[in-house]
């Protein structure tokens, strides 16, 4: 679902923030993102959704060139961000509608999509109000909300579980597996290494914009549990 | 006094970017925040030219030194107390650093004054563009004692302090008036608009204002000094008499103080009301409705416009001035017509309609800051399957319905109202010349804000009044209104207009085309 091939990039003359980094998702991954901070998760994830212009490499999504054909790659895939500023001037129920329209949702499937994972996120009664008004973690829910709603082939989360509640963190848990039970790839940056030993099946560490480890998250941990492989991969 | 200093020192890299020209490797960057600055600096330099010739003319035609002061003193005033009023809540109380601050061991009071401190330095722009070079010129023509330039500064400084204390006073008290209707923006902008558009009026009569003061300088004084006393006191303080400039001094200190007092002790509450948002009880998922992509972006930004009471003022102000002209030119027609006749000026009818509403129509076109407001929510734009040019297009489009219906009514009312005194040439310069100015601005004004993004803002203030973009567009609009009109005016030539009409139009297709092109890079480099 997503091959990315050699990724270069730098910010301005700066030092390479991603140095060659190669990895594939596959349909039915829960991949793990980790590596400290600065290390180059955020611009990687940044470059596949279209946010950043890349350097060097190549990056498919369902085998579409994100630079080539990047409209056709956003139709399949939904990025949200660790901290989703979004539109305050709207209200929860306003932006979900359009992302809608920008989606081609029809109106009683939008309805009852909004309806599921409002219910599953309990904001359903914070929808007419404004967005402004919202907490970081409502703000997460409803981008989490807008993201599932769309149904995307392949969802790229940057510190998906910051700011949400315990509930509503098992409630994600809950529809990650569902998602990639029905054919999704899930690729998410985590500090939470206990959160990605549980959830994921594979995992990357990077470190300096390079990767350092990759794979089934049994391969790629061996004996070890997860934190102490980052620690030593990371310290080495 | 030091996190006093400090706070102060960052409120003005943040309004003057100062770091940015200095530190950013961003070359792009750098040069956007050298371009806001030059065009503050040019505007500052436009106004203070007009007021030093100003004063000038007066005190060669021997008026008393007390009445340029008075002019002056009134305009500085007058604009610091409208832009306090704009801005006031947003700038004293509800700024996107909140929290960061009241979270650190500063002192709120502190706060309050570094926030108080960074309105008034920002509204202290007008008054060195008009007050200082009426001083410059006073000290160069009257030759004053030594003791005036000392108290000529000290009434210089604090002039702008009571006006912003009532702007910002009154802005506040219109914000927690209406902080929990869900209409809130809607309302509080109309009422701010509704008290601009006095302002402009006001500042529209200045001429006659100005002219009164050299034919009845001491009527027209008292006048003012019955509406707004401390500008007498300053003027006369200025102009040598010492009580008046005690008085003056002690006024806005006393004035100043007060407000400060009363906003630390209101400082939590009052943020708290203000923030507190609208909330519906009992909400219920009802019927949505669909709309296709551009619809959808152009709702977005429509919302986005309306949501933002700077940008709505800043802007609409030239639509609501069409349509005021408009409605007034026909109303007066048929005083204006004989008397036009008679003096045998004809011909200046259609450039004078022409240019007005070319002056209204690009005064400020909502494009020169439509990508900048998008600030840290375009990463929404960037990362959906929306066409870049359909994301422009809902930007241009915003501007077009806001100044072309207002346009086009007055465009078809003057023409009726004017017939008799316009031939076909001229009703074609009237149709066409307003409209392909605001044409051009429109997509003019989004090319050279997708030339000088700035999306790192922390009040809206900041990119609507204060960015380069914007600044430039005001000078490019005085710049092609004068080109549109001045030609027919100088020449007697009345289908030079009609000509200008279409190479404008030309202009405006080339620079849309330059867009539309584009327009995947000009989203990608944000």
């Amino acid at each position: 679902m997503l091959e990315i091939r050699n990724l270069v990039k730098s910010y301005g003359n700066g030092p390479r923030a991603v140095d060659g980094l190669t990895l594939s998702v596959d349909a039915g991954d829960i991949y793990g993102f980790i590596g400290h901070n600065g290390a180059g998760k955020t611009t990687t994830l940044k470059c596949i959704s279209g946010i950043l212009p890349f350097d060097g490499g190549e990056i498919l999504v369902d085998g579409i060139d994100v630079r080539k054909d990047p409209m056709a790659a956003k139709r399949i895939m939904r990025y949200i961000p660790d901290n989703p500023d979004l539109y305050t001037f709207l209200t929860g129920e306003g932006y979900l509608n359009f992302l809608c329209d920008i989606y081609g949702i029809g109106e009683s499937e939008r309805r009852e999509r909004i309806r599921k994972y409002a219910a599953a996120f309990e904001i359903e009664s914070k929808l007419g109000d404004l967005v402004g008004s919202y907490s970081h973690g409502m703000c997460q829910k409803l981008a989490l909300i807008g993201a599932l709603i769309q149904q995307p082939k392949l969802l790229m989360l940057d510190e998906p579980f910051v700011g949400l509640d315990p509930k509503a963190s098992h409630t994600l848990k809950g529809i990650m597996r569902e998602l990639v039970e029905k054919g999704c790839a899930i690729f998410f940056s985590t500090h939470v290494l206990e959160v990605a030993e549980k959830l994921c099946n594979k995992i990357a560490i990077i470190k300096n914009g390079k990767l350092i480890a990759s794979g089934p998250m049994d391969e790629v941990r061996g004996d070890n549990t997860l934190e102490e492989l980052f620690l030593e991969l990371t310290d080495a | 006094m030091k996190p006093l200093w400090t706070l102060i020192k960052l409120y003005v890299n943040s309004i003057f970017r100062f770091q940015v020209m200095r530190y950013s490797k961003d070359g792009r960057e750098r040069r956007n925040a050298i371009m806001s600055l030059a065009a503050i600096v040019l505007i500052v330099v436009v106004y203070g030219g007009m007021s030093g010739v100003l004063t000038a003319q007066m005190l060669s035609a021997g008026v008393d030194a007390s009445i340029p002061f008075l002019l002056v003193g009134t305009m500085g005033s007058l604009f610091a107390l409208a832009m306090a009023f704009a801005q006031g809540s947003a700038t004293l109380s509800d700024f996107a650093d909140f929290d960061t601050l009241m979270g650190m061991p500063i002192k709120t009071s502190t706060i309050v004054l570094a926030r108080f401190a960074a309105m008034y330095l920002a509204e202290m722009v007008y008054s060195v563009a008009y007050v200082l070079p009426c001083g410059v010129v006073y000290a160069v023509m009257r030759h004053p004692v030594w003791w005036f330039y000392p108290t000529f500064m000290l009434l210089f400084l604090l002039l702008p302090v009571a006006p912003v204390v009532l702007g910002s006073g009154a802005d506040l008290l219109l914000s927690v008036a209406f902080a929990k209707s869900k209409y809130k923006k809607g309302v509080t902008s109309t009422i701010k608009m509704i008290v601009l558009m006095a302002f402009i009026i006001f500042a529209y009569l200045l001429p006659q204002i100005s002219e009164s003061f050299l034919s009845a300088p001491q009527r027209t004084a008292s006048r003012i000094a019955r509406i707004y006393p401390p500008v007498q006191w300053f003027a006369s303080g200025a102009s040598g008499s010492f009580p008046l400039s005690a008085l003056f001094i002690a006024a806005s200190a006393a004035v100043c103080v007060l407000f400060l007092l009363l906003l630390n002790k209101t400082f939590l509450p009052l943020h708290d009301r203000l923030t507190a948002g609208y909330h519906v009880k009992d909400y219920r998922l009802g019927a949505l409705k669909s709309s296709g992509t551009l619809k959808a972006l152009f709702t977005i930004e429509r919302k986005r416009f309306f949501s933002s009471t700077a940008w709505v003022i800043n802007t609409i102000i030239g639509a609501v001035l069409i349509v005021v002209f408009g409605v007034v030119g026909v109303a007066l027609s048929k005083t204006l017509i004989p008397v036009l006749n008679a003096a045998s000026m004809t011909g200046i009818a259609p450039t004078v309609i022409t240019g007005i509403l070319i002056l209204c129509a690009t005064i400020s076109p909502t494009t020169a800051c439509a990508i900048s407001m998008e600030g840290k929510q375009s990463w929404i734009t960037k990362t959906l399957p929306v066409p870049a040019k359909d994301w422009l297009n809902a930007k241009l489009l915003m501007n077009l319905l806001l100044v072309g219906p207002a346009l086009l009514i007055a465009i078809t009312l003057l023409s009726i109202a004017y017939r008799s005194m316009l031939n076909a040439v001229d009703v074609l310069g009237i149709v066409l010349m307003p409209i392909a100015a605001m044409l051009f601005t429109t997509v003019f004004g989004l090319y050279v804000n997708a030339a000088m993004p700035r999306l790192d803002w922390e009040t809206d203030t900041e990119v609507v009044k204060q960015s380069g973009a914007v600044l430039i567009l005001v000078l490019v609009g005085l710049g092609l209104t004068a080109a549109s009109v001045l030609p027919a005016l100088l020449s007697g030539l009345r289908w030079l207009t009609p000509v200008i009409a279409a190479a404008v139009l030309a202009a405006s297709g080339v620079t849309y085309g330059y867009l539309m092109k584009n327009a995947e890079q000009i989203r990608g480099k944000l």
